[in-house]
């Protein structure tokens, strides 16, 4: 599968991102030298340095690591809360969906932002697990509202009615019937959320309640950036890339994912 | 919601009379450029927080309240000299008891005459905790604030006992301590005068000041407003302003100012050190780097035991590159500290700071000899860009040279202050420091006194205390600047903080206008300004 | 229909109870001093003031007799008074007619786009338009908004001079532009996509398949069936989208300098400015929880298959 391709490579070097740093040759992200603050690229540093006169390229691919550690872990987590609570509130309807609905309603009526920023204000620990745990806490409801709508759709449609008929059980007509049918929509959002967390986490940085140093992460070099980009675009550029490019590979690959999970396209095929 | 004008008090009729006078007479004797209509007027940036309540008791010392109002004195940025402004002298024999004697002619905008009264109704107003007005704590110098401002209990007085009106240019005024530098402190617009109307409904004036500065507004604004115009007051007894009209655009985010100057929407603004070097590069228009009187500096959480050492201090101060951070990190737009505050300050350039050398092998065996370093070093602050950007600096340099494993968190603002008044913080902590008045003793009293309001590292030296209060007791200006230096010296060299830089701002103004200057904090002087 | 609206109304009680509560909570758990901060951090306070600001704010109440309190004042219409003695209605007041502006213009917008290219996608999969449309809108999602916000002020409010860079001086639309734009571009790759794999998937749908076989045209079926039923989960979208344009509003407000909700409330929560956080929290539920019930009822309009009498 060609689109697994750049995701893989992407998740190796998250996990192994000290070989890659050093390609260049200056592979420690951590030796700064204020010398050579905001420094064009030259030989053995392709991007030049940071403000702080750390070589920018290793940042850059350190950085790899927390951004896509985050967007996975926010992904994963809404995802999963999406289609459980999505699924039980369609099928079972009544009480379930009244107590998920209610409580998307509680959740969306936050604002979001604002209530992250209160949440991780009063938290005070910030780090990776707890910017996803914020993350997760306000971007269930989206996903969980359109898992529930589209499994509604399904609940309705004759072939779940179909196998309530005879006999299957419940989880099995969830699992089975409702699940798969119903999944597409949310899997095409999914794939699209890794990406958008990941920019949603350079945002919380942005607004300075996300990451703080010493993590090294694109939100952090994008908000140390900023300051004087309009002078040193290099700065901005360098993680803006990365950043970019992680998440077209992220959606290429979800969308490869739709293409097989999608029940209504295998039929078109068949 | 505010009043609209037509609920106003009588005054505000007498003002747009006033006004329409102004007009008509500087229309006859103007030169033919400040007359011709169709000249816009200069637009000044300012912020949101400098426009919500123009009280002088709520007044935060911005370039619009030293527009709107003249206090006693009034403090030259160029010379860092205080001169006399409302006042004609202020004396006294002891320093305790003074008499400060006003210059006839003084008056407000809607025409009452400046008073006496004038001054002792706004500094009442400030002082009475039933207002609960952002510079009470200001009034502690006057005799009889305790009374209003007990620390338990009810007020057992309504007015400050220590500020006597003995006819109308005429104060009496006696002060809790010696003080030798109340002509400083009374630069501040918070010693603004108000008038009668403005002491008996001060929320009705809030946003429709009736002051007695160079520049009057005609009508009020409301909470939210983006435009307000200043008016040339024609009857001003001091120093004329250069312009007759000047627009101030009010902003809830004033890092958008530089991008609409350069786009032409405003003429003059101030912007931050991250902007300089963009305004610097840029040619559309002029550039005036100012020095602020502010500290950026490092404490120390002398409660904790890890930080009981002077030795352990003044290691981890000497280890700091201050120049490598200003002339790096910030581009130049900044001054690596050598004391308490910038030389123009009366007293700054007399103090000598110990710690604020770089000297990094130095500093590593100093540490080593102290007991060396154990374990992680968090260092503090705000959220606010550049400090976050100079504490990460300070973080590797300290890291480099003393091999500590130094790191850096934030925190909301008020959060820290919390955090360090409570002594619940256990790392040094990067925080800012203006002088609350031109004078070197402001920075030494805030920082490092024992009853200083901004001693967040809860240092107490009694050597240190008493040099202060000499200084404050001094013959005259010149003795009390030097002790104060000699003072901020004691204080220093025991580094309870040590000084890191002092920020600069710059203000930027399209071609055409001249003679910008700066106020105390930074903003430009608004009634200087002129067409050139 | 009439008692489903009036069933669902009533079920939003509890919600707005729930949600102004934990907002109630959220602020006033967070750390620091209201007072220190009203003073300014650096200000000493004397305790004669401080005890005079605690007893007007009623900051030494238990929590829960502030919240009846705040109830209380919210069912007549009064929001109470900030901390710094204005009316929170006032702020309200001033404030939410630019971000009703703007957040309905990047709204349109957003919908105006996301549909309308989502749709052409759709119906053509795997042509150009499939692939821009894909291209584009990966790219977009992978740039931080934040960049675009800047970038879009810089380029077309400074080098070309097309609009103003910041400030509502110059009223709608003119000054709505760049903002309402920095903020759509969010959702619009989000929506083009969803419209998009909905469109797909309702084209193979039996329904379809037998209004083929009826020998309708294909247009007719494009629009009547296909783009009808595939709407659902896009208006859903769409409708939740409201309050996540209303939040990106407070970072937009920020880099544009707009008067705005979304900046009162960020500025408020920096002073720990509680009343005004609430009072705009509170706001901006009954709005969600409007625009939500709005949102159920298309659904009956949009697919007759759910039929809202059997839910909730």
């Amino acid at each position: 599968m060609l689109p697994a391709l750049p995701v893989a490579l992407i998740l190796v070097v998250a996990i192994a991102p000290g070989p890659f740093a050093g390609i260049f040759g200056n592979g420690d992200p951590r030796v700064c030298d204020l010398a050579n603050s905001r420094a064009d690229p030259r030989p053995g540093h392709p991007f030049g340095f940071d403000v702080q006169g750390c070589d920018l390229w290793a940042n850059v691919v350190w950085g790899t690591r927390s951004s896509v550690l985050i967007g996975i872990l926010v992904t994963l987590g809404v995802l999963i809360i999406a289609i459980v609570l999505g699924t039980l509130a369609a099928y079972f309807r009544r009480w379930v969906d009244m107590l998920v609905s209610r409580s998307l309603d509680i959740v969306l009526g936050f604002p979001a932002l604002v209530g992250m920023v209160v949440v991780l204000t009063t938290i005070g620990q910030r780090n990776a697990f707890t910017v996803s745990a914020v993350l997760i806490l306000f971007g269930w409801p989206g996903m969980t509202r359109v898992m529930r709508g589209s499994a509604l759709a399904v609940v309705d449609r004759d072939y779940a009615d179909a196998a309530r008929g005879y006999g299957a059980s419940s989880w099995r007509v969830m699992w089975r019937h409702v699940v798969p049918n119903a999944i597409a929509p949310v899997l095409v959002l999914a794939s699209l959320a890794v990406g958008t967390m990941i920019t949603a986490e350079s945002a919380l940085t942005f607004l300075g309640i996300g990451l703080q140093q010493p993590a090294i992460s694109w939100g952090v070099q994008l908000n140390s950036a900023q300051a004087g980009f309009r002078q040193h675009l290099h700065l901005l550029l360098a993680p803006a890339l990365f950043l970019s490019v992680t998440v077209l590979s992220f959606v290429v690959f979800g969308e490869a994912i739709r293409r097989r999970l999608d029940p209504s396209h295998q039929r078109s095929v068949r | 919601m505010p009043r609209s004008l037509a609920s106003r008090p009588r005054s505000a009729v007498l003002i747009a009379t006033v006004a329409a006078t102004a007009l008509t007479l500087s229309s006859c004797g103007g030169s033919a450029e400040d007359s011709s209509s169709d000249i816009e007027p200069v637009v000044v940036a300012t912020t949101e927080g400098a426009m919500t309540d123009m009280t002088p008791g709520m007044s935060q010392g911005s370039n619009v309240d030293y527009a709107l109002f003249t206090p006693l004195t009034k403090y030259d940025a160029s010379s860092g000299d205080v001169e006399n402004a409302v006042a004609e002298s202020i004396e006294s024999e002891d320093q305790v008891h003074w008499t400060i004697t006003l210059e006839e002619g003084w008056t407000f905008h809607d025409g009452s005459p400046v008073t006496a009264q004038s001054f002792a109704d706004s500094w009442n107003l400030a002082a009475d905790p039933a207002n609960a007005m952002d510079n009470n704590g200001q009034m502690v110098i006057f005799e009889g604030y305790d009374e209003l401002n007990p620390v338990e209990g009810e007020p057992t007085a309504t007015e400050l006992s220590g500020v006597e009106v003995v006819d109308d240019l005429t104060l009496e005024v006696t002060l809790t301590e010696p003080n030798q530098l109340l002509p400083y402190r009374l630069s501040s617009t918070a010693f603004s005068p108000i008038t009668e109307e403005t002491a008996a409904d001060p929320a009705e004036f809030a946003r429709a000041p009736i002051g007695n500065g160079p520049f009057m507004v005609e009508e009020g604004w409301e909470l939210g407003a983006q435009d307000v115009t200043l008016t040339r007051f024609e009857d001003y007894s001091g120093d004329a302003a250069g312009l007759e009209q000047i627009q101030l655009r009010i902003y809830q985010d004033p890092s958008s100012t530089y991008t609409d100057f350069q786009s032409g929407q405003v003429d003059v603004a101030l912007i931050e050190a991250n902007d300089l070097t963009a305004a610097e590069e840029n040619s559309s228009g002029e550039v005036v780097e100012v020095t602020l009187p502010a500290l950026i500096y490092l404490g120390f959480p002398t409660w904790d035991d890890r930080f009981a050492d002077v030795d352990v201090r003044t290691a981890i101060a000497t280890a700091i590159d201050r120049d490598a951070i200003v002339d790096q990190l910030l581009e130049g737009h900044g001054t690596a500290a050598t004391g308490l505050s910038p030389d123009v300050l009366a007293g700054a350039d007399q103090v000598d700071c110990p710690t604020c050398v770089y000297d990094p092998e130095g500093a590593a065996d100093l540490l080593e000899s102290a007991g060396g370093w154990d374990g992680p070093l968090e260092l503090q602050t705000y959220a606010d860009p550049v400090n976050e950007m100079v504490l990460q600096a300070i973080a590797n340099q300290l890291s480099d040279n003393l091999g500590i494993d130094a790191t850096m968190s934030t925190a909301p603002i008020g959060q820290v202050y919390d955090n360090l008044r409570a002594e619940e913080s256990d790392g040094p902590f990067l925080l800012y420091s203006g002088a609350a008045y031109p004078h070197v003793y402001a920075q030494a009293n805030a920082l490092m006194a024992t009853t200083g309001g901004l001693n967040m590292t809860k240092f107490s030296d009694p050597a240190f205390d008493e040099a202060l209060s000499g200084a404050k007791a001094a013959a005259d200006l010149e003795q009390a600047a030097q002790q104060a230096a000699d003072a901020a010296e004691i204080g220093l060299a025991e580094a309870p903080i040590t000084p890191i830089f002092y920020p600069s701002a710059g203000i930027v103004h399209s071609e055409g206008l001249t003679n910008i200057q700066a106020e105390l904090l930074g903003g430009v002087n608004i009634a200087a300004i002129e067409r050139g | 229909m009439l008692g489903y609206i009036v069933r669902r109304l009533l079920a939003s009680v509890p919600v707005l109870l729930g949600t102004t509560f934990l907002i109630f909570v959220a602020v006033y758990a967070l750390p620091g001093d209201p007072i220190t901060a009203l003073a300014g951090e650096d200000q000493t306070i004397s305790p004669a003031v401080r005890r005079e600001l605690t007893e007007r704010y009623g900051l030494d109440d238990p929590l829960l007799v502030q919240y009846v309190n705040y109830l209380t004042g919210l069912f007549v219409g009064d929001f109470g008074v900030d901390f710094r003695g204005v009316e929170v209605s006032y702020v309200i007041a001033r404030a939410w007619p630019t971000t009703v502006l703007l957040a309905l213009t990047a709204w349109v917008l957003m919908a105006v786009f996301g549909i309308g290219l989502g749709a052409i996608a759709g119906l053509r999969p795997g042509g150009v338009v499939d692939g821009a449309v894909l291209a584009a809108t990966t790219v977009l999602i992978g740039i931080p908004f934040f960049v675009v916000a800047y970038v879009g002020q810089i380029v077309f409010g400074l080098e070309f001079g097309w609009f103003p860079t910041s400030g509502t001086r110059d009223g709608w639309p003119l000054s709505y532009v760049l903002p309402a734009a920095s903020l759509a571009i969010f959702g619009v790759p989000e929506l083009a996509r969803l419209t998009r794999a909905s469109i797909l998937e309702n084209r193979y749908a039996d329904y379809v398949h037998a209004a083929v076989a009826k020998g309708l045209s294909p247009m007719r079926i494009a629009v009547r069936h296909v783009l009808r039923t595939s709407l659902i989960p896009v208006v859903s979208m769409l409708g939740l989208s409201l309050g996540g344009l209303l939040g990106g509003a407070v970072l937009v407000e920020g880099i544009f300098n707009v008067p705005g909700l979304g900046y009162a409330i960020f500025t408020a929560i920096g002073q720990q400015n509680g009343p005004v956080v609430v009072g705009i929290g509170s706001l901006v539920v009954l709005v969600f929880l409007g625009v939500n019930l709005l949102v159920d009822l298309m659904y009956g309009v949009l697919d007759p298959r759910v039929s809202l009498d059997r839910r909730g």
